[in-house]
């Protein structure tokens, strides 16, 4: 049997031939520089994160796995820094990752499964010592975030998408995405103090991402159905809620650059990408084309870095090919990539 | 213009001349089942497999069998059951084309057959073609590749009464029965036959994958599945002047589905439950008057229930049924009136139909098949030379009716030596295509009514050496090929990532080698010693984009090297049996990355059997062990395949 175990190993050593990965290096507290979700793909278990060290413009791809000796799972959804904390949403696996900020260490992996079955996490919001997190089974979950537990379930409407805190009140976009094609088109308004929806805006067709402006107006991507009706950015009056204007530009995504908006936009038949600039005081585009698009392929995610006064755009590539950091200026001239994950599509930027 | 019509009138008739030399598959075999237990590999010009050498390996289904082939790699989802595929030569499984018992078994909804789900314990042997053809359906002689599969109950015997049965037990609670009774007479004036076969198993196998650096171990869910086979089928020979046979059979489906192992998340309670009906009838005369003829017609219907009692957690349930209807009508003939020339016609007409609510409309499909050729054969040289025309008309209750038609060549030029060594080496070429299957055209926010037809181009180099001596006889088969791929389908991600679509990418270029060295040593009378060995090279290449990062890359789970050295000792009627199958790292997706590393694996198979007769009785009596080194491995990234099980087999038959 020795023998035949030889033989095997044999076997395979030399049917796996293949260079080592270069040994990776990772700092032992985090500074200067930024954390970024790679997605990865749906039950494929390589959602990852990278750290790109600004120090020396280095990256290091498997950031998680250096840190805990494991993955993170199955399609990372979203990552946000609050208390000293990072939580991140893992969708496909079902839990919310929270990780030490200066270490990169796990502190927890909070399970989002109910009755053994995933409810789908998709984004997290924080107000005070609570986390908001919208569940695609329909809730928002709230989250303690000093006992890292569930404390209660908010029902909402259909695969509740992205979320925002506004003068008291959390507004969760209602996509019903997984109802395609009979989409949601609502924003559902919850009350913090009760805990409670209290009404829900109609907006357009299949609502993702929300932001809201210095004035309390509220900013929604109606991403239509992906054919005959197109994406567009939508305001929601703060004051008045059902006072809801849609602009006619094409727009998926909203990322805020101090008192402006960046808008972004990715048109899957064109394979074109383009970021917009908008100033939500005038409710106006400044610029239809405020970065150059010469180095992106696929506009997945952006970030502005308020630290260094730089925009991060991250591209997906072919969404199966190894995906990129692209840093430009604030003023949108590009400077520099860093190859990272699978995906790309969220940041944590540290000072 | 013109020429092009007349070559397109001329092999839309309905007439074939076939090369009468080469005898039709399904001819009356005469010999008798226990005929084939003493394997001769000479003048086998095909990799094959025969029913000795499947009654010791005993797999479960017939993709395991494939996987012994050179060139093939089987891409497997799972154990009993689980979804299997081929790839031959780097070309994807829509190009080849199974025929069992002389009919072709694709279908157009998914346009390949599930080989996990075809039992092997009534197939007398498989035989891989990658270049000739024997008279054979006109879409099978228009394939790019072709494997044969024959079975027991449709073949004529010169006994007047067979039975056959099998019991399996195995692990992970897997029983399978097999029962077949055919009658025949001894003059082999006809034939009736009737066969059942019950498979189940509960699946629940345990698993150990690797989670980053530590090792995580999980038992398998949702992965029951039990099947039943059942058919009946007759020949009559008519007075000498050809053969009729009909045969129906019906396969009923039940399955868990239980999905890639998903890290930190063990959840899955989808099923697919399916039935299949088909009723075929063959009629075929030899050798009258310098003339072949083959006509054959069968019909097809299937249906799939998919359910989702939990989908995406929603507090929906989800199903989805499908309603697969096809037919096939053709007719091949075949003169070899001339001295050296004989000359060859088949044609073939399909029409199939999906029926779905996941179905954009109600696709209906009409694919015309007609193939010329010819064979001219002097002294040792010997050229097949064919022309096969294809025509697809395509209509859908929700789009416009769509045409197309093409013409695919085919050349092969051989050597052949035949003395105390016999050696056969030629050179290939066989142009083809596969439709979009009906899933990739209208699958709702899938499917892409624009795309266009996957082409092949298949070069080729071979060569069959058979040394025969007094103790121990050698077939080596050295092949290396050159294939392209033009306008592969894939899918890309096309409304946003969560929505992929399927699109004609790229070209893929496979450049390969693939080897077979066969031996039968006879030590003495009563020790006999084989050797089956099979290596496979494919370098499959995305050529598609000088600037894409995956340009020049090897393709998504086409591995470099895989083969497989399988060993038998007999010693009087008892046997042992040691294989071991190796496949080198794959990856997940296109980009040659660390990160999309499934690993290599080696597996090792041993087993020991032993055969005692009673009269005409025959018992036989197997134990085997696979996976016998428990390797963790998977095929395909994340689904999980068994570690080491074990199976006993007893088999029996009588034939008087």
């Amino acid at each position: 049997m020795r023998l035949v175990n030889k033989f095997l190993i044999l076997t395979v050593l030399i049917v796996s031939c293949k260079k080592e990965q270069p040994e990776q290096i990772v700092p032992e507290q985090l500074s200067n520089g930024i954390l970024v979700l790679n997605e990865g793909l749906f039950q494929q278990n390589n959602s990852s994160i990278s750290w790109v060290n600004l120090a020396d413009n280095s990256a290091t791809d498997d950031f998680f796995l250096a840190k805990n000796d494991r993955q993170l799972g199955d399609t990372g959804n979203d990552m946000v820094l609050h208390g000293g904390k990072i939580y991140v949403i893992v969708n496909g696996s079902g839990l919310i990752e929270v990780i030490n900020k200066q270490s990169g260490k796990s502190i927890k992996q909070i399970p989002m499964l109910i009755g053994g079955v995933n409810k789908l996490p998709r984004s997290i919001v924080f107000n005070g010592s609570r986390g908001y997190i919208t569940c695609y089974d329909g809730y928002v979950d709230v989250l303690d975030t000093v006992s890292l537990t569930i404390t209660q379930r908010i029902p909402v409407g259909k695969n509740p998408e992205n979320a925002v805190v506004s003068n008291g009140k959390l507004f969760v976009t209602n996509s019903g995405g997984l109802h395609a094609p009979l989409m949601d088109s609502t924003v559902s308004v919850i009350s913090l103090t009760t805990l409670e929806e209290i009404q829900r805006i109609t907006v357009g067709k299949n609502p993702g991402r929300i932001e809201v402006d210095q004035q309390g107006d509220l900013y929604v991507i109606a991403r239509g159905n992906y054919g005959s009706i197109s994406s567009r950015m939508l305001r929601i009056n703060g004051t008045d809620l059902s006072d809801v204007q849609q602009f006619d530009f094409d727009a998926f995504g909203i990322e805020k650059m101090n008192e402006h908006f960046l808008i972004t936009y990715y048109d899957f038949t064109t394979q074109q990408s383009a970021v917009l600039l908008f100033d939500p005081l005038v409710e106006s585009l400044i610029t239809n084309n405020f970065i150059s698009m010469q180095e992106i392929t696929t506009l997945y995610g952006l970030k502005y870095d308020p630290y260094r006064n730089k925009i991060y755009c991250l591209d997906a590539m072919s969404f199966t090919n190894t995906g990129y950091v692209r840093r430009y200026s604030a003023s949108g001239v590009y400077e520099t990539s860093f190859k990272v994950g699978l995906n790309p599509n969220k940041l944590v930027i540290y000072e | 213009m013109r020429y092009k019509l007349l070559i397109a009138t001329f092999l839309s008739c309905s007439f074939i001349f076939a090369q009468p030399e080469e005898k039709e598959q399904s001819l009356p075999e005469v010999k008798h089942a226990s005929q084939f237990i003493r394997v001769k590999y000479l003048h086998n010009l095909m990799p094959s497999l025969t029913r000795k050498e499947i009654l010791e390996l005993q797999t479960d289904d017939a993709g395991q069998l494939l996987q012994r082939f050179p060139g093939i790699h089987v891409r497997s989802y799972g154990g009993l059951g689980g979804l299997k595929t081929i790839s031959v030569r780097g070309l994807g499984g829509q190009h080849s084309q199974l025929v069992i018992d002389g009919f072709t078994s694709a279908q157009d909804q998914t346009g390949q057959i599930n080989l996990g789900t075809l039992q092997t314990d009534n197939i007398e042997e498989v035989v891989l073609k990658n270049y000739q053809l024997n008279l054979a359906p006109a879409s099978a002689l228009s394939a790019g590749n072709v494997i044969i599969m024959n079975t027991f109950e449709n073949r004529f015997s010169n006994k007047k009464n067979e039975f056959r049965f099998a019991q399996r037990l195995g692990s992970f609670g897997q029983t399978d029965t097999y029962l077949a009774y055919k009658k025949g007479d001894s003059l082999m004036r006809y034939f009736v036959a009737a066969y059942g076969k019950f498979r189940q198993s509960h699946g629940l196998y345990p698993y150990k994958v690797m989670n980053g650096n530590q090792p995580q171990a999980g038992v398998r869910t949702n992965n029951f599945y039990r099947d039943l086979n059942a058919g009946i089928s007759a020949g009559w020979n008519v007075r000498k002047k050809g053969y009729l046979m009909a045969n129906y059979r019906r396969t009923v489906i039940e399955q868990e589905l239980p999905g890639p192992v998903v890290l930190y998340y063990n959840h899955a309670d989808e099923t697919l439950a399916q039935d299949n009906q088909v009723l075929q009838l063959k009629f075929n005369s030899n050798h009258r008057k310098g003339f072949d003829f083959l006509g054959f017609a069968s019909a097809r219907i299937g249906t799939m229930h998919y359910h989702d009692p939990s989908y995406f957690n929603l507090g929906l349930e989800r199903s989805s049924d499908y309603l697969n209807q096809g037919f096939v009508l053709g007719a091949n003939v075949a003169y070899s009136g001339f001295q050296h020339v004989r000359l060859y016609l088949a044609s073939e007409q399909q029409m199939s139909r999906l029926e779905s609510d996941e179905i954009q409309g109600t696709p209906h499909r009409q694919h015309h098949f007609s193939v010329l050729g010819a064979t001219w054969a002097r002294k040792n040289f010997k050229t097949v030379t064919q022309l096969a025309y294809q025509s697809i008309y395509e209509h859908n209750t929700t789009s416009k009716g769509s045409y197309k038609q093409r013409v695919n060549p085919f050349i092969e030029l051989t050597y052949q030596h035949v003395k105390r060594i016999e050696l056969r080496s030629g050179i290939a070429y066989r142009s083809s295509f596969r439709m979009p299957s009906f899933n990739e055209l209208y699958y709702n926010n899938i499917g892409n009514t624009q795309l266009n037809p996957e082409r092949a181009e298949q070069f080729s180099l071979f060569s069959d050496l058979v040394i025969e001596k007094t103790r121990v006889d050698w077939t080596i088969r050295p092949t290396i090929y050159f294939n392209q791929v033009i306008d592969k389908i894939v899918a890309i991600p096309s409304q946003n990532l969560f929505i992929w679509s399927m699109q004609n990418v790229g070209l893929v270029y496979v450049k390969g080698f693939d080897f077979q060295c066969l031996a039968l040593f006879e030590l003495n009378k009563n020790n006999k010693l084989n050797l089956s060995s099979n290596y496979t090279f494919q370098y499959a290449t995305d050529q598609t984009d000088p600037n894409s990062p995956t340009y020049g890359h090897q393709l998504a789970y086409v591995p470099l090297h895989n083969g497989n050295i399988d060993l038998s000792y007999h010693y009087k009627k008892h046997g042992l049996r040691l294989g071991v199958f190796a496949n080198s790292l794959r990856y997940s997706l296109n980009e040659n990355t660390p990160s999309n590393i499934v690993k290599a694996y080696a597996l090792l198979d041993a087993a020991i059997f032993t055969r005692f007769d009673y009269k005409t009785h025959q018992f036989r009596l197997q134990f085997s062990v696979k996976n016998a080194l428990n390797s963790s491995y998977a095929v395909i990234r994340n689904y999980v395949m068994p570690g080491r099980n074990f199976l006993i087999t007893l088999n029996y038959e009588i034939g008087k």
